[in-house]
């Protein structure tokens, strides 16, 4: 008898590996971009940032680590509610937990408890999360049905994948952005996308005047806070710029009330006067781009050196995990050299040149239309411009800056040079303009 | 709770744990609580239906049994005909009530609007109870065998209430006998190691034919057959070739699960196909497609009514009411009517024309056991069958006809290179797995027909393999199903019935 009991075991155990091992590689590895990084060494981020798309787009980690030295990840994921955003931290506070949890509160207005049009972010978010009972927990809670059968045996549906499996199933991609995602669902600065929607930011209402409805979501954002207490977790409510209604920002404000309540304080980006400007930095009329996300980033990195300093001070100490940092800084700027030359629009092109690493040599036809266009003058007011080395002398006036003017014997309305902070040649691109047309440019080289 | 769901994978493993965990004696009683929690699981007010058919059915017994007994009193005085005419007549009756009441009424009223007559008959709003054909024939078939004195009346009545509800057989069959299925559920078996792994087999193989090959043709079939005229000629034939190995699957696969099942807990339940589409005819075909009907309508319905007794034409009429039941007996349309007099029909024609196949044998100075004949007779079978099946899976005998009519007019071969055969549902990847799956099918068909089990052939082999085996077929069944997010997990075609 015992012996019939052990053969079965293995049996069942054989079956199980066998099992397992088809579920590993029929299982999709696009999220690992996204958290990876965090996942191989969770203890080394001291910020924690949460939220929706908006939160993803709008707080580069690289960035606030180049800039101020704070080690931060970005947890966001699109369509992330308060109540994933709850549950997430609550299993992620198993395996690490930061000193600071910054919460952009751009979700807090949902009735859902997750968002039925970005299911697969968080498909991806949910099950990538470790085994345990508080993910069961957190699954029992989000889900219903089939879908829930689907999030606790993702192999429910990642077996149909036999029929695509290529090599990206089994090579793990990395995320040089820190779970950030600049400029582009999915990927950033991808050829033919536009990544510059000129569109009005308003400026904020008064903090008074908030939604008097209690959502979901914001029962979701009590919990979260107060998860965040028990556990000796700092919080900040945040909310990113955008060209959003008055019916949004009286939810913000309502998000902001709650942390009131509680003591919690509030970075609101509409009360950033003059730093944010809807014509060049937003991705659409609901993200921030790059160029965005670098000024939102900026105005929290200052914002948390001056009220939280042990976390720019407490990143510097550990000597091996600071060159790990600075290494992957130098890999994130090369990482963003190589966009630049997958961009065909002008703005596109000229917002990302706006990095603080590039400067610029620009060279543009006198008869161009550019020149009596606002974005273009405000984009090119953000770049580091070289006036170097040029086949002509003669300057043009753009905004506060000055560029060189084409030859005439060029068939194109601009010339870009970029320059790496070495002085190196990153890219070369010339442009027709029509700023009347859709497509607004077209990239000849 | 259908065999290919997550809750079946919990519920059964916990059943058959505790089962053998039991004292013998207690067996049956859990035996018959997991039944019912497994029936209450669609819909637990269905419960009270079968228990009615199963208090009915028992009292019946009983009663034919004491008037049989009795020397005087009232039993005495009353016919047993009675007793079982009356049981028949009530379980009929509810059958009637919730699978053919709305279709006898709306077939009155569209015969009478022919006629100029307005006649809207009542209407009753009931969802048809899962398995309720199987397991009220099944209670008949027990009354009758009681009555004919085959069996003794069932005293036990927990032990005839498992028998009516045993869970491995309750929604689609196989419809037992009481001979072969009562005894066994009175005495269980002791838990034995090879039977036990049996079962298992089988049960993998029942997964096998249901996710694999009758879930995946259900995907180019319901394609196709949802929007038929979107998909003329070629696309509807090989939509009616896979529908054919669809029902087999599905059906064949449900009774595979449902006898691996039954085994692993000490039963055996009887053979439902023996390998029907090797049938050289449509008579045969019947022999080896879903027996435990056909032979329930033979025992019970085809000799009562004189079977091929009473002369050539009286056979010809009882074969063609037999198979016009049974197709209503599939359900409440008349696409399953038109279903099973067609198949009645080709069996008439087939027994017809008998002398005349052995009169051209002997002139053509063909042997009747030659491979090639036999071949072609397989052929032509499946080919008649097929057509039987238009009728089965279309929604109404219209759709069948212009389906068959567009089969036949619409000559469209170059959708099988051209690449637009995969525009419904099913990718050439798939089609790839589907051929290889029938493969595997064909072969394991061949081996059972030649009398060997496939399974005892793995069974044979030592322990290492048949643990492998066993590992890559559940990942082959996991990996290759239809199954989980983004796939309705359809029940078998069959529990509709």
């Amino acid at each position: 008898m015992m012996r019939n009991v052990i053969k079965a075991a293995t049996a069942v155990i054989l079956t199980i590996i066998l099992v397992t091992t088809c579920a590993y590689v029929f299982h999709s590895k696009s999220w690992y971009p996204k958290m990876n990084e965090f996942y191989e060494s969770p203890g080394e981020y001291d910020v924690w940032f949460l939220g929706s798309s908006h939160a993803i787009m709008s707080t580069l980690p690289e960035e606030l680590y180049s800039e101020y030295g704070i080690r931060s990840y970005n947890l966001a994921c699109y369509g992330q509610t308060m109540a994933i955003d709850y549950w997430m931290t609550r299993n992620l506070f198993r395996i690490s937990k930061p000193d600071l949890v910054v919460m952009d509160v751009g979700g807090i207005a949902s009735e859902e408890k997750y968002s039925e049009d970005n299911l697969s972010s968080v498909r991806k978010m949910i099950t990538s999360l470790p085994l345990s009972v508080t993910k069961y927990e957190a699954i029992n809670d989000l889900f219903e049905g089939d879908l829930r059968e689907e999030m606790i045996f993702p192999f429910s549906s990642d077996h149909y994948n036999w029929e695509y499996l290529n090599r990206n199933y089994f090579r793990l991609e990395r995320s040089y952005d820190l779970g950030a995602d600049q400029n582009v669902f999915g990927g950033r600065g991808k050829e033919d996308y536009i990544l510059v929607t000129p569109a009005t930011i308003p400026d904020s209402i008064s903090e008074l005047d908030t939604d008097k409805q209690e959502s979901l979501n914001c029962g979701y954002l009590r919990k979260l806070i107060e998860l965040c207490r028990e556990n000796n977790v700092e919080v900040l409510l945040v909310k990113s710029p955008l060209s959003a209604s008055d019916a949004n920002l009286k939810n913000y404000n309502k998000a902001f009330s709650i942390g009131d309540e509680y003591g919690i304080p509030h970075l609101n980006g509409f009360e950033a006067e003059g730093i944010f400007d809807g014509d060049t930095d937003l991705w659409d009329e609901r993200h921030l781009n790059s160029l965005g996300a670098r000024k939102f980033t900026h105005l929290l990195g200052d914002y948390i050196t001056e009220n939280y300093p042990e976390l720019a001070a407490g990143s510097e100490t550990d000597d091996k995990i600071k060159a790990k940092w600075d290494n992957r800084y130098t890999e994130y700027l090369k990482w963003l050299d190589t966009e630049l030359p997958l961009q065909s629009d002008l703005y596109s092109y000229l917002m990302l040149c706006t990095h603080p690493q590039y400067s610029v040599s620009i060279e543009m036809s006198e008869s161009s239309s550019l020149t009596g266009d606002d974005v273009f003058r405000k984009l090119v007011n953000e770049l580091n411009i070289q006036t170097g080395d040029s086949a002509s002398d003669e300057m043009l006036d753009v905004g506060d800056k000055k560029v060189h003017v084409l030859d005439k014997d060029m068939n194109c309305d601009i010339r870009i040079t970029v320059f790496d902070a070495d002085g190196s040649e990153a890219d070369t691109a010339e442009f027709v303009v029509h700023i009347d047309s859709d497509s607004r440019s077209e990239r000849l080289r | 709770m259908v065999f290919n769901s997550y809750i079946f994978l919990i519920f059964f493993p916990i059943v058959v744990s505790i089962y053998y965990l039991l004292p013998v004696k207690f067996r049956p009683v859990w035996l018959l609580i997991s039944s019912y929690y497994f029936y209450m699981s669609w819909n637990a007010r269905y419960a009270c239906l079968i228990l009615l058919s199963t208090v009915i059915t028992y009292a019946t017994g009983i009663l034919i049994g004491k008037s049989r007994e009795c020397r005087e009193g009232i039993l005495k005085k009353l016919n047993p005909k009675v007793f079982v005419a009356g049981c028949i007549i009530i379980n009929l009756g509810i059958l009637f009530v919730f699978k053919y009441f709305n279709f006898f009424f709306q077939s009155i009223s569209r015969v009478l609007s022919h006629t100029g007559i307005s006649f809207s008959g009542p209407k009753v709003d009931l969802l048809l109870p899962v398995g309720i054909s199987f397991y009220t024939f099944q209670a008949l078939g027990y009354c009758i065998d009681v009555y004919r004195g085959e069996i003794l009346p069932e005293k036990n009545f927990l032990k005839y209430a498992l028998f009516v509800s045993f869970f491995p057989q309750l929604v689609a069959g196989p419809i037992e006998r009481s001979g072969n299925l009562l005894h066994q559920l009175s005495d269980p078996h002791p838990l034995n190691y090879t039977i036990f792994r049996e079962g298992i087999f089988l049960m993998l193989w029942g997964y096998f034919q249901k996710i694999v090959i009758a879930d995946r043709i259900a995907v180019y079939v319901d394609a196709v057959y949802g929007d038929y005229e979107s998909y003329p000629g070629m696309y509807l034939i090989i939509a009616s070739v896979l529908f054919a190995f669809q029902i087999y699957c599905d059906f064949g696969g449900y009774t595979n699960i449902a006898k691996g099942a039954a085994l692993i807990l000490g039963v055996e339940l009887m053979d439902n196909f023996k390998q029907p589409y090797f049938s050289a005819s449509c008579s045969e075909f019947w022999k080896r497609w879903h027996i435990s009907l056909s032979s329930w309508f033979r025992d019970y319905v085809y000799i009562p009514l004189g079977g091929n007794r009473k002369g050539k034409i009286r056979k010809y009429i009882n074969i063609l009411i037999v198979f016009g039941l049974s197709g209503l007996w599939h359900g409440a349309s008349f696409t399953y009517v038109m279903w099973g007099t067609l198949n009645g029909a080709f069996q008439v024609v087939g027994d017809g024309l008998t002398s005349l196949r052995k009169k051209a044998g002997s002139v053509l100075h063909v042997r009747p056991d030659n491979m090639l004949i036999r071949i072609c007779k397989i052929i032509i079978t499946f080919i008649l069958i097929d057509i039987t099946w238009v009728f089965f899976r279309a929604e109404s005998i219209g759709e069948a006809c212009d389906i068959i009519i567009s089969m036949v007019r619409v000559i469209n071969p170059q959708i099988l290179f051209d690449g637009s055969v995969f525009d419904c549902g099913l990718s050439f990847k798939g089609f790839v797995v589907l051929g290889l799956s029938l493969l595997i099918l064909l072969i394991v068909d061949i081996i059972n027909e030649s009398g060997k089990s496939i399974r005892k052939i793995v069974m044979a082999r030592n322990y290492w393999l048949r643990a492998f085996f066993f590992a890559v077929s559940v990942c082959v069944i996991l990996v290759f199903g239809i199954w989980g997010t983004g796939y309705e997990s359809d029940a078998f075609l069959y529990f509709q019935f």
